[in-house]
Order: C-alpha cells, then sequence, then structure tokens
C-alpha cells in the first residue's frame, strides 16, 4: 500500500515536471527573441532584459538553459509581471486565496448535493432518475460564463436582488458577521456558476458507484435482515459508494478550477482567474505561465491529499497501512 | 398420503416464476413444488442454472420485485399466502421467521462495516430489550467465533469466520427457518466439514428447520431429512433421503449420484451428465431433461412427465421413464405432495 | 451500429437532437454558397434590439446578430468535429496497439494518461494558444492533443477485451499475421464505445473553443459564438440580446452531441443505466 502511494507522489512529481518542460518549450516557440517571452507585451528596462538574458543563460546550449529554468524556478523566481509592477510569484499566491473561498466551497456542497441526488434518484428511481439524467446532461452543456452573465441578468439587473460583482459592497461593514454577509452575497451566483457544472460531475460519478453498490451481494443480506430500504441505502450503500467518489476528489479540483478561471471575470471576482483573463489581454506571459504551473501544483497536490483521504475512508486500505490487527 | 404430520411451515406449490434481464425474459421456475415441516432438514438439489437460489430468494422475497413476477402457483410460509406480499410485508417475515445465509461469505458482507454493527442489525427490535452487546456475546458463542472477532472488519476474517458471521446474521432473530444456499461451496473441505457440523447442531439445538441448498448430493444427503431434486426450474423427484439414496427414480437424480460418486464406468472415463443444462429463457415442450436422458423415447417430447408416487414412504418423481419401466405404479396425474 | 442509431432516430429526443445537428450542417455547408450578404456588414444601427428588420437585433458595429450566429456555426461545428476526429483517431490508433501488444507502449500510455487525467487541461490549452497565438488549425490540435488520451484509455479496455474472445484464436489459426488481425477483426469489433465517447468529445471541444474565444483568444476577423460572447460582455447591461443568443447557440450545440453521446452510451451498457 505504500508502495502504491510512493509511485502515486512519484507521478504527481512528473506531472509537474512536464508542465514545467511544457512552459519552457513554449518559450522557445514563441516568435521572435525568447526574452520577449519571458516578459510579455511590456516595453521592460535594458537592464532587467541583460539580466535575463544572463541568468537564464540565453546564449548558451539549451540543456544549460534547462538548467537554468529549473534552478531559478526552485528558487521561487516565476518572473516579473511588468504589467502588475511584481514578482509573478506573489500576485498570483496574493489571488489565490480568493479563489479558493469559492472553489472549496463549491466542491463540498456539489458533492453533498450531487450524492444527494443520486442516492434520491435510487430510492424513488423512476422520475426521479430522469431528472438527474437532466441535470447531469444540461450541466455538461453550459458553457459557465455564459450561465454567469444570465444570472446577472436576472438577479442582479432584472430582480436586484445580488450584487452584480465584485467580492465586497463599498458600505458593508469591514468586520464580523456584517462584512460575512457582504462576502456571502457576492459569492452566491459565481458559486452557482461553478457548482452547476460540479453537481453535474458529481451525480454522474456518485449514481454510477451507486449503482454498482446496489448490485452487491451485502445489500441482499440487508434485505434478508428485515432491513427497511431507506436504512439500508444510508447505512450501506452510502458508505460504500462515497468511497470511489473521494477517490477522484482531486481531479474535480482541477475541473473547478477551470470554472472559476472562467466565471471570476464574469463577476469581476479578485482571483487567480480574473488575474489569468487580464493576463491574456495583456499578454503577460509571465503570469500566464505562473499560473499555469501554480494550479497544476495545486490540482497535484489535490490528488495526493484526495488518496490519503481514500485510505482513511475505506477499512480496507486502512488496515493494510496500520497492519498490526489480525 | 404421506403428508408430514404437523401443519407445514413452508408449502410451495407448482410455482411459474419469471424474471426479465436485459430484455430476455428468464422463467426460472416452471413447476417447482416444496413443504417444509417445523423442524425438519430438507435438501434441494440441482446444477447451476436450475433454478434451486431463485426459488429459494423467492421464499424470502428476495428477487428483485421490479424484474420478477409470480405467474401463477402459491407459496404458504406458516399458513399465510405470501404470493402478494409487498416490500413492507416481506420486511416483517424476513426479520422473524425465515432468515438466509449465502455462498460467498466476503460479498455477502458489508466490506466497510465492522463484524458486531452488522450482526446487531439483524437483531430484531423486540430482541433488543434485554440488552443488544449481550445478545451479540450469545450469537458469537453460538456460532463459537472467538470474542475479538467483533471489531473486525470482513476482509481480516477467514472464510470459515465469514461464514460464521452470516450465520450469526441470519439466528439473530432465532427464525424458524434458516435457508442456506450453498453456504459451504465457497470453503475449503475442512472448513466445510466444521460448518455442516455447526449447522446440524444448531438446527438440533434452536429446533429450527432447514431448507439447504447444494448442488452436491452427498452433502445433502448425509445433512437432510427429505430431498428435493430440482431441473430446469421444476422440482422433478423428492422423498426421504434414504429412499432416494437407494433407488433413485429419475434418470437425471442417477446421473447426479454418478457424477457426485466419481463413479468410473468401464471405458475408464469419470461418468457426468453430458449436455448442458436448458437454456431458461426459451420455452421448452414435453420434459426438459429429454435432451441429455439415457432413456428419453418419444412421448417425452411432447408431454410434459406427471407426477407420481413410489411407494409409502412418500417418495415422488417426475418422468415417463419411470412409470413405464415399471418402477412405479400408475397415478393420478394431478397430485401434489402434500 | 446501423441498428444503434436506428433506435436513436426512433426516440422524439434523439430524433430532435439528431435533426438538429443535421441542420447546423448544412446551415455551415449551404449559407455560404447561396448567401450574398456579408456578414459583417455594418449598417448604420448600432446595438439595435431585436425587431422585425433586425430578428435578433445587431451588434455594437450594427451588424445583423442572426447573420453572425449563422456564420458563427462554422467555426464551433469544424473546431468540434475535427478535433474530436483527430482525437479519436490518434486514441484508436495508440489505444489499439497498446491494449493488442501489451509490453511498453500500454505502459507508457497508462502513465500518460494518468497525466492528462490530473493536468488542468483547459489552462494549458489557454496558455498555449495565448502564447503561440489564435487561429482555428491551432486549436483543433491543442484541443486533440489535449483529448486523446480518453479515447486511448476505452480502447485499449476494448481491444484487451476483444482480442481475449475465441474467435480471435480462430483467425489466428488461420495464419493470418498480428496486424492484419488487429486491423481487420479486432479494432472493428471494439469501435462502438469510441463512437460514444467521440461524440461526448465534439461536445467538450465545442465548449473549450468558446471558452477560449471568451477569453478572447480567437481571431478577431472570424466570426465565432464565442467571440461574440467575448465583445458582448461589455454591453451586457444594456445590450442582453449580444450576449444571451449566442451563449443559447452554444448550449443547444453542445446538449445535442452530449445527449446524443449519453444515448449511445446507454445503448452500449444496459446494466449501468439502472432500473
Amino acid at each position: 500500500m505504500w508502495q502504491y502511494f510512493l509511485k502515486r507522489v512519484f507521478w504527481s512529481i512528473v506531472t509537474i515536471f512536464v508542465i514545467i518542460i511544457v512552459n519552457f518549450v513554449l518559450i522557445k516557440l514563441v516568435p521572435g527573441d525568447p526574452v520577449h517571452a519571458m516578459i510579455g507585451d511590456f516595453p521592460a528596462p535594458q537592464d532587467y532584459i541583460d539580466q535575463l538574458r544572463r541568468d537564464f543563460g540565453l546564449d548558451q546550449p539549451l540543456h544549460v538553459q534547462l538548467w537554468l529554468y529549473l534552478g531559478n524556478l526552485a528558487q521561487g523566481n516565476f518572473g516579473f509581471s511588468f504589467a502588475n509592477r511584481q514578482p509573478v510569484l506573489d500576485l498570483i499566491l496574493g489571488r489565490t486565496v480568493n479563489t479558493l473561498i469559492l472553489i472549496l466551497p463549491a466542491i463540498v456542497f456539489s458533492a453533498i448535493i450531487g450524492i444527494a441526488l443520486s442516492l434520491a434518484a435510487a430510492s424513488r428511481g423512476g422520475g426521479f432518475d430522469i431528472t438527474v439524467s437532466a441535470i447531469t446532461l444540461f450541466g455538461y452543456s453550459i458553457p459557465v460564463f455564459w450561465l454567469g452573465q444570465v444570472l446577472v441578468l436576472i438577479f442582479a439587473i432584472v430582480l436586484g436582488v445580488l450584487p452584480t460583482s465584485g467580492m465586497y459592497s463599498l458600505r458593508a461593514p469591514q468586520s464580523g458577521f456584517g462584512a460575512f454577509l457582504d462576502l456571502l452575497r457576492h459569492m452566491v451566483l459565481p458559486l452557482a456558476c461553478i457548482m452547476a457544472f460540479k453537481i453535474a460531475v458529481f451525480s454522474r460519478t456518485a449514481r454510477a458507484s451507486i449503482l454498482g453498490v446496489l448490485n452487491s451481494d451485502f445489500v441482499m443480506t440487508a434485505r434478508a435482515k428485515g432491513l427497511s430500504r431507506g436504512y439500508t441505502l444510508w447505512r450501506h450503500v452510502l458508505p460504500n459508494a462515497v468511497i470511489p467518489v473521494i477517490a477522484v476528489f482531486g481531479y474535480q479540483f482541477g475541473h473547478a478550477l477551470t470554472s472559476s478561471l472562467l466565471v471570476e471575470t464574469v463577476f469581476a471576482w479578485p482571483g487567480v482567474g480574473q488575474l489569468f483573463v487580464t493576463a491574456v489581454g495583456q499578454r503577460d506571459f509571465p503570469v500566464l505561465q505562473g499560473i499555469l504551473l501554480l494550479s497544476t501544483i495545486l490540482v497535484v497536490v489535490a490528488n495526493v491529499l484526495a488518496d490519503l483521504l481514500y485510505t482513511i475512508v475505506d477499512p480496507r486500505i486502512r488496515r493494510s497501512l496500520g497492519a498490526r490487527h489480525a | 398420503m404421506t403428508s408430514p404430520q404437523a401443519k407445514p411451515l413452508v408449502e410451495i406449490s407448482d410455482l411459474h416464476l419469471s424474471y426479465t434481464m436485459q430484455r430476455a425474459t428468464i422463467q426460472a421456475s416452471r413447476g417447482a413444488s416444496l413443504t417444509i415441516a417445523p423442524g425438519e432438514a430438507v435438501g434441494l438439489v440441482g446444477e447451476s442454472g436450475s433454478g434451486k437460489s431463485t426459488l429459494a430468494r423467492a421464499l424470502l422475497g428476495l428477487n428483485d420485485p421490479k424484474s420478477t413476477r409470480i405467474d401463477s402457483g402459491s407459496i404458504f410460509v406458516d399458513g399465510t399466502d405470501v404470493t402478494r406480499f409487498g416490500e413492507r410485508d416481506w420486511r416483517v417475515l424476513r426479520g422473524s421467521s425465515l432468515s438466509m445465509v449465502f455462498q460467498d461469505p466476503l460479498s455477502f458482507l458489508n466490506p466497510v462495516m465492522r463484524i458486531d454493527r452488522q450482526i446487531v442489525e439483524a437483531i430484531p427490535k423486540s430482541m433488543r430489550a434485554e440488552g443488544v452487546s449481550e445478545r451479540v456475546d450469545d450469537l458469537l458463542r453460538l456460532v463459537k467465533l472467538p470474542q475479538a472477532a467483533r471489531r473486525s472488519y470482513p476482509h481480516e476474517l477467514s472464510g470459515g469466520m465469514r461464514q460464521r458471521v452470516l450465520l450469526a446474521m441470519a439466528l439473530a432473530s432465532k427464525p424458524k427457518l434458516l435457508v442456506a444456499d450453498e453456504p459451504t461451496t465457497a470453503l475449503d473441505v475442512t472448513t466445510q466439514a466444521e460448518i455442516m457440523d455447526l449447522l446440524g447442531e444448531l438446527r438440533q439445538r434452536l429446533g429450527m428447520a432447514m431448507l439447504l441448498i447444494s448442488h452436491d448430493l452427498g452433502l445433502v444427503s448425509k445433512a437432510c431429512e427429505r430431498i428435493y431434486v430440482m431441473y430446469a426450474g421444476r422440482t422433478v423427484e423428492w422423498g426421504p433421503g434414504s429412499s432416494i439414496l437407494k433407488t433413485p427414480a429419475h434418470p437425471y437424480t442417477k446421473g447426479l449420484f454418478d457424477s457426485a460418486r466419481a463413479l468410473r464406468l468401464p471405458n475408464g472415463l469419470f461418468a457426468t451428465i453430458g449436455g448442458d443444462v436448458p437454456n431458461l429463457a426459451h420455452k421448452i415442450e414435453g420434459c426438459p431433461f429429454r435432451m441429455r436422458c439415457p432413456l428419453a423415447m418419444p412421448k417425452c417430447t411432447t408431454m410434459s412427465p406427471a407426477t407420481q408416487v413410489l411407494g409409502q414412504d412418500g417418495h415422488w418423481v417426475r418422468c415417463w421413464a419411470a412409470q413405464d419401466s415399471g418402477i412405479a405404479p400408475a397415478q393420478g396425474n394431478d397430485v401434489k405432495n402434500a | 451500429m446501423r441498428e444503434l442509431f436506428q433506435r436513436l432516430a426512433g426516440s422524439p429526443a434523439g430524433f430532435i437532437a439528431g435533426g438538429f445537428i443535421l441542420l447546423l450542417i448544412v446551415v455551415t455547408i449551404v449559407v455560404p454558397l447561396v448567401h450574398s450578404v456579408n456578414p459583417m456588414a455594418i449598417s448604420g444601427n448600432a446595438l439595435f434590439p431585436p425587431s422585425a428588420q433586425h430578428l435578433l437585433g445587431t451588434d455594437e458595429l450594427g451588424r445583423d446578430v442572426l447573420q453572425l450566429l449563422i456564420h458563427g456555426v462554422r467555426v464551433s461545428l469544424s473546431v468540434g468535429l475535427l478535433s474530436a476526429l483527430v482525437a479519436s483517431v490518434l486514441g484508436v490508433l495508440i489505444g489499439a496497439w497498446a491494449g493488442y501488444f501489451g509490453g511498453r507502449i500500454d505502459m507508457f500510455l497508462m502513465r500518460v494518461a494518468e497525466i492528462f487525467q490530473v493536468l488542468p487541461t483547459f489552462v494549458l490549452a489557454a496558455v498555449i494558444v495565448a502564447m503561440l497565438g489564435p487561429g482555428t488549425t491551432r486549436v483543433i490540435a491543442v484541443i486533440a492533443i489535449l483529448a486523446w488520451p480518453q479515447i486511448a484509455l476505452v480502447m485499449r479496455s476494448e481491444v484487451y477485451r476483444v482480442k481475449q474472445i475465441d474467435f480471435v484464436d480462430a483467425v489466428r489459426c488461420l495464419g493470418y499475421s498480428e496486424i492484419y488481425i488487429l486491423i481487420r477483426e479486432v479494432v472493428p469489433n471494439a469501435l462502438r464505445p469510441v463512437v460514444a465517447l467521440g461524440t461526448l468529445i465534439v461536445g467538450q471541444a465545442i465548449l473549450i473553443e468558446a471558452s477560449l474565444s471568451f477569453l478572447g483568444l480567437s481571431s478577431p476577423d472570424v466570426i465565432s459564438w464565442g467571440g461574440m460572447l467575448n465583445s458582448g460582455q461589455r454591453y451586457l447591461f444594456n445590450a442582453w440580446w449580444l450576449s444571451v443568443l449566442p451563449g443559447i447557440a452554444i448550449f443547444l450545440t453542445v446538449l445535442a452531441f452530449n445527449f446524443i453521446g449519453d444515448a449511445l452510451n446507454a445503448a452500449l451498457n444496459p446494466k449501468d443505466t439502472g432500473r
């Protein structure tokens, strides 16, 4: 079991390395002077350009350049954004919290709703099952950013009940419960957009795994004991069905990040997504590459954590890790 | 005639049952009849695919109600007709009078729930007054499991121990009938013997009836007082174990015996029954066994054999050959065993 | 396969979804041939709401939105279909090889697929297009490269399953070469799930293209639904039709492909459609 885990960690590192190579190759592929790719479309002082050439050995053979590139990354040098007048790493990390505020609740709530929906479908069957299939189909087909625009039109413009954009209101309290409530009001719509797709993903995964568990023999045992269907679903089916759903949590994290990227700009939410979209417009390449690398690292870490969680939840694996119980 | 002295605990008469699987309709029971008296040990024997598990599950209402239908015939449990039972009625019955243990004890236990919790679930509300923990202790002692097994998960136990856990769960409601569906097939020979001994001992001690389902005629004849032989969804021969053992009348039963004893034929091969069990998705005219039967005659293709009695001890058979070869006196066709 | 499509066309929803896609294809091919009006033509009425003259209104440059939508079909469909096609061909070839011969290629495929599953693929696609510059061919290539492992994994397990079936041994006894057996006997029998997944990938690809264009990653001289959304978002509050209508077009198109993909999947594994 530990071996499996170490293997996963090893492949996570390989994944991060692959993205670093992709970044490196992209710099080389951008038409024109590679220095241009490392600065972006922004007039930079000649001093800085010369320093970049020296730091990254741009006149040296490719493998030396790659080595220097890796060395710079290892020291946390992700480049400098002239558009924002800030080192890339500081810039992105400063925005990460705002994005996590959206993503983490979105994943947790979607998981709960998605699993609950599939469970309800499993216990009722018939019409409920069709409803869940429809929700899944719609969730997979809606462009999230467009959903955001429609929600803004309906809730902010027509009904006027929720704020159109941003994270805080100017007149709202700066701290305490009032501030929290204000944040919640701003969160509702972007959260709803990210969740629309997430709920679809979770209910699809959960539905497949619940159907699998419902066909297992121990459900027959539960019936033979004279247990009610509701109790059986809750105590026997659910715990077994949730395990594979947890296993894909890390993967869900990557999806949510993508949705957030597209949704933040609609709501002017000051997170990594908005930074990304601005950087696209400004052709601020170091920021784009930094976001790609950091989001990869985030997703990879989330995957390893999901693996750990999985081993904690499933007694079959947990016990073999402990290996003391007979 | 040789109807059991007491009122029967279970009485299945001419049951026809079908279920749908991937758009095909499988007629799993095609005239199955069976009675069990209180406290009696009855064996049900047949090859895999003969419909014996479906019959056993029908007795507990465990077949999927959405895809399974009883076409005709009846099932009486304790004098009540259960053919029209809903899930709620079944639940009451399963929690009190009827219990079942299954073939593969690992897959029939919830992998992420501790043993004690799974046993507790099986204890009916009415029996929880005297203390649930004590009751679990009793049950573990009854099936000879160490107390240490309480906090284990199923995958941490051996196959024999898992089967004991299933047994403990089945006994928790003090049932009148225990249905054991191939309880030892997944186990090695030594453990098999231990579980069979335990089953026999428990039956004596608790005075409960047992329906033992197996493909192994030898095993069943040791453990049961009466035996039913099932083929292609219908019961083809039944009677006291000793009588069936001594004078098997149906060619299929004889074939089962020969392969069970690993009988060596003059040509040096082991005796087996040639051919395959018929596909229960198809309609079968006449006797379903005729394609594999050494004694088949023209009549067998067109007419389903009538039920007839052999001797005075309640030994019955459904076979034209058994009658025409003069083993059995001719009897009325519509006789049922009850 | 044919029977599958027949069953699909038999259900009303499947019929509508299929009909909608056919309509889009016809529009893509026919409209440029018979239609002489330049969609880029600028009329005097900018940001004109839907009316009898302009059924779906006009945009900020006074172009007719209906015209733009009709001409935008081309990009969405070609990106969706072509990238799914390229991804499928790549995936089928690599997956079939890995599933049939096993060994190193198989190990490699599994590792690559694992990595792709973890990667934030959309961010990757966006960064690549942003740095190398927009262009329909480039977008198709990027989407295909990111999507092929899904196909390859399915193909691999199908080929692995099919090659265990007896008839393959029977053909082998006839003395045909392994490659011949793989191409003529195994692959055709393993293609059905790939068709279902490929259809779903068409939907994914259309969404990715629209998202990239929405981020501003499309060339300004090509009309695309995502591009319309990008320029329309500035006028969200005073010209709702510029945002709502192209979104509906994207949604319906993706919905149609996803519906057919789901239906094909369900027809393939009747077991996990549940009861």
